[in-house]
């Protein structure tokens, strides 16, 4: 197993009204080396807790999180991140952004590992933009490569896509499933679109409303390599997603209305 | 904090300089391609425009030299203009007024230097422990709000009248705007960015150098900025009031002994200086926040 979570719980303490909120309790969850797990549920039941408690940003308050058989104690550089938005550094450019996790060899090789990551992210030509002059999926793009590029072992995505329009979401989709086919990493990716969930994922952890905890782990039986458009027809992912869905909002009306 | 921390708007003021004709207030993304004129054309225009601002300085100059010229006001209480320019030459050749205007600047430099090197320091810290934002913050918001010109007379008693009290006095001024400036800079620097530093394994120093300094820098160059324009009053002030060198001093000295002619050359001195400093300053600015400008 990559990773393994037993029992994971996070209270928060609301400086407000000085109660605890509990985001997360006995959260369990393994992932194999290699699998794309998805982490689905509604907004707001703990996804980004959980991950943010495996990369090390924040403490869990009970359980505890293995990687590779040793427990999380920080982040490390064996879990790569991507956020939604507004991770990239503004004062650099694309090349500095990818450039900046690299620590291996003298300057050029280093650069030269950049440009070859920027490539594969289809941004070629655009080393020496700053973010700013760049459209959200290719910010996106880019953090993607930054994080690539320095080779994590495990990937850690909260809603990457998030912000995107439909038609970018989409192509960065089949952007990130033609990159993890090639270099196999551990993906562990929160989203809380049913259809993004089937699309990627070769395990679909649905978990319920607030405290958090795992719902269902569900198998999604479609092979490698996938094409994002054969899925969107497919009879059998229809009835996974609808499945799914039923999950999932079981969870969202038990938030309360919307 | 926000959950996700992530849809936080901006909350850096971009300040009103950097914005140049025709740019949206809001740095809001322009369209791409969007029709400017050619820069031929632009440049002609800024010119004009510049001209235009330029053109009740010109009035003032103007009435400068021929309201005492036409005898409506005595020509030693308000010396004309041209002759203001003459007598600075003068003081120029005499090699008197290079000699109190270098000692002013160096006085000013050490002061504001000091100022800037321990106001992000402690505003960095104060940012990121508790205890010492405790300690430091009343103290701030107490000594914020005085003039720092009526601290004068108090450092002369307790410094002396030398440069050393000068320097102190300079470095009071600047530091408090400085340290109120980095302190919400680098509290306000987002989340995603120091933990995006941290998954690639920065350590504190890697992070605050490359991460929480330039994140924080426009900010902390706008603090540095009312720092500049406070340490010019101060000094100025000081000087006047005590000591027997620098151009403050050399401004009353020239009041005292009825050299009116000379106190305008004097001023006008500062003023140019005052106006240089300014624009070199955001000259600067605009070069290390160049990532954060449009059209660029
Ligand atoms: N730093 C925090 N302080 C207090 N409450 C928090 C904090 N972070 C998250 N929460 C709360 O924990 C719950 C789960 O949040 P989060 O993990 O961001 O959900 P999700 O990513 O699934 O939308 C939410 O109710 C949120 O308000
Ligand atoms: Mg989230």
């Amino acid at each position: 197993m990559k990773i393994v979570a037993r029992d994971v719980s996070k209270a928060f303490r609301d400086p407000r009204r000085s109660v605890e909120v509990s985001a997360l309790e006995a959260m369990s969850l393994s992932v194999r080396d290699r699998e794309f797990v998805s982490i689905l549920g509604p907004s707001g039941c703990g996804k980004s807790t959980f991950l943010y408690i495996v990369a090390g940003f924040i403490q869990a308050s009970g359980g505890e999180v293995l990687v590779d058989g040793r427990p999380v104690t920080g982040p490390g550089r064996d879990r790569g991140i991507v956020f939604q938005e507004y991770a990239l550094f503004p004062w650099q450019t694309v090349l500095g952004n990818v450039m900046y996790g690299l620590r291996e060899g003298d300057a050029r090789e280093r650069e030269a590992r950049a440009r070859e990551f920027i490539t594969k992210v289809g941004l070629g030509g655009f080393e020496r933009h700053y973010p700013r002059e760049l459209s959200g999926g290719m910010k996106q793009r880019v953090a993607l490569a930054r994080t690539l590029a320095y080779d994590p072992d495990i990937l850690l995505m909260d809603e990457p896509f998030g912000a995107l329009d439909t038609q970018t979401r989409l192509l960065m989709q089949e952007e990130l499933l033609r990159i993890w086919e090639a270099n196999q990493k551990t993906i562990l990716f929160v989203t809380h679109s049913v259809d993004e969930a089937v699309v990627l994922s070769d395990r679909i952890v649905v978990m319920t409303a607030r405290p958090g905890t795992v719902k269902k782990s569900v198998e999604v039986p479609f092979g490698r390599p996938r094409v994002v458009e054969d899925l969107m027809h497919d009879v059998a992912a229809m009835d996974l997603r609808t499945d799914l869905w039923h999950l999932v909002k079981a969870e969202v009306l038990k938030g309360g209305p919307r | 904090m926000s959950p996700d921390g992530a849809k936080r708007p901006n909350r850096n003021p971009r300040p009103s300089t950097f914005r140049r004709d025709g740019e949206s207030p809001d740095g809001a993304k322009r369209p791409n391609r969007d029709p400017r004129p050619s820069t031929f054309r632009r440049h002609g225009l800024r010119a004009l425009k510049a001209l235009a601002r330029g053109y009740s300085l010109g009035l003032l100059l103007l009435l400068w030299e021929f309201v005492p010229r036409m005898g409506l006001v005595a020509a030693d209480i308000l010396p004309p203009f041209s002759t203001t320019i003459r007598n600075v030459g003068t003081l120029i050749m005499e090699g008197e007024l290079q000699r109190h205007v270098a000692l002013s600047l160096v006085r000013q430099t050490a002061g504001l230097v000091l100022g800037v090197v321990g106001g992000v320091t402690l505003g960095v810290f104060m940012a990121w422990s508790r205890g010492v934002r405790a300690f430091f913050e009343p103290l701030l918001m107490l000594t914020n709000p005085i003039p720092k010109a009526a601290l004068i007379p108090l450092f002369m008693l307790w410094f002396g009248i030398g440069t050393f009290s000068k320097v102190m006095l300079i470095f009071v001024g600047t530091i408090i705007p400085v340290v109120i400036s980095s302190f919400h800079a680098v509290a306000d620097v987002s989340r995603n960015h120091l933990w995006s530093a941290r998954a690639m394994g920065d350590g504190t120093t890697r992070m605050l150098l490359r991460v929480v300094l330039p994140a924080a820098s426009p900010q902390v160059l706008t603090g540095i900025r009312l720092g500049l324009i406070v340490s010019l009053i101060v000094l100025v002030g000081s000087e006047m009031l005590a000591g027997r060198e620098g151009l403050g001093w050399f401004i009353a000295y020239t009041m005292e002994t009825g050299a009116y002619d000379l106190t305008y050359a004097s001023m006008l001195t500062i003023a140019v200086i005052g106006f240089c400093y300014d624009r070199l300053y955001l000259a600067l600015m605009h070069r290390l926040l160049a990532w954060k400008e449009e059209g660029a």
